[in-house]
């Protein structure tokens, strides 16, 4: 079955049209979401108005972890069963993955300033993060470094997997370790923490940056896909010619 | 100093702000960027394709 799905003609003719529809709902999810987090949602009793930064930090935290485990499952993918498709999304992710983890460190930084005192503390949660945002540039800079494509996707998929163990440590960080960054109140296996008024906005702006991301990653795809294609016809025309 | 000691943060609004602007900005660049490699790649294709048609004919 995954054979299937993994086939790229079959992802561009679904991409097609799926791209357009996360596109526009990521857009209009992040826009309407935003202006909800900053002018709508009341102040928290502690936090004030800060507050309202946890709308994108929370959300980009979220879903900047699954965007790495995405490539992490991409990998695996490409090693174990050399599916070129697991290695475009594996490569394809790695960009917005980063984005994710720098907007996550920066409002993370920016809402710290006024709640905690500092920009920056060496928290193992902050730490765990800032680990992340490091792989995933020196997975995009070691896969740049080789010349053949596969060399490429071999060497990434190897340095994302021996990575992914700091997924959890992310995660659990803040159960693990004595920390100043909060324990996970927004999903917990009990329900959530945080009060309704608090909580559906919160939501809402993590299945708007589930949609940008949706839509980055198969944009993303579909122009690995195109230029490999290219490399493809354009090597079978030089041999025919020679 | 007049304000009144709630315990509430107060001081938030330039840091509010500056982190939805770093924000859309950030997510902006990409989605420009993967626009440009995505339309770019479509574009450089679609020649190829059309060169070795017309070297066919």
């Amino acid at each position: 079955m995954f054979s299937t799905f993994a086939n790229p003609h079959r992802f561009m003719a679904l991409s097609k049209w799926l791209l357009p529809v996360f596109a526009g709902l990521g857009i209009i999810m992040l826009a309407t979401g935003w202006i909800w987090a900053i002018f709508f949602v009341p102040e928290e009793q502690y936090q004030g108005a800060t507050a309202r930064i946890m709308y994108i930090h929370v959300p980009a935290a979220m879903v900047s972890m699954a965007a790495y485990a995405t490539m992490a499952v991409g990998s695996l993918l490409y090693l174990t069963l050399k599916h070129t498709l697991a290695d475009v999304a594996a490569k394809s992710a790695a960009p917005t993955a980063a984005a994710l983890s720098f907007i996550c460190l920066i409002t993370g930084a920016l809402w710290g300033r006024p709640t905690w005192g500092t920009y920056w503390i060496w928290d193992a949660r902050l730490t765990s993060m800032l680990f992340q945002l490091f792989l995933i540039l020196g997975y995009m800079a070691l896969r740049s470094a080789f010349q053949r494509e596969q060399d490429a996707a071999r060497a990434g998929a190897i340095l994302c997997l021996v990575g992914a163990v700091n997924l959890p440590i992310i995660k659990f960080s803040v159960d693990w370790w004595n920390t100043l960054h909060q324990p996970a109140g927004f999903i917990t296996m009990s329900g959530s923490s945080l009060a309704g008024e608090f909580f559906w906005p919160l939501l809402y702006n993590l299945f708007a940056m589930m949609f940008v991301f949706g839509a980055l990653l198969m944009a993303a795809m579909r122009a690995d896909i195109q230029n490999r294609q290219y490399e493809a016809k354009l090597a079978r025309l030089n041999r025919s010619g020679s | 100093m007049n304000e009144a000691l709630t315990g509430q943060v107060n001081s938030g609004d330039v840091f509010i702000w500056a982190s939805y602007v770093i924000s859309a900005i950030t997510l902006g660049g990409v989605a420009l960027w993967t626009i440009i490699r995505m339309t770019s790649a479509k574009k450089k294709l679609a020649m190829l394709e059309q060169a070795s048609a017309s070297e066919k004919d």
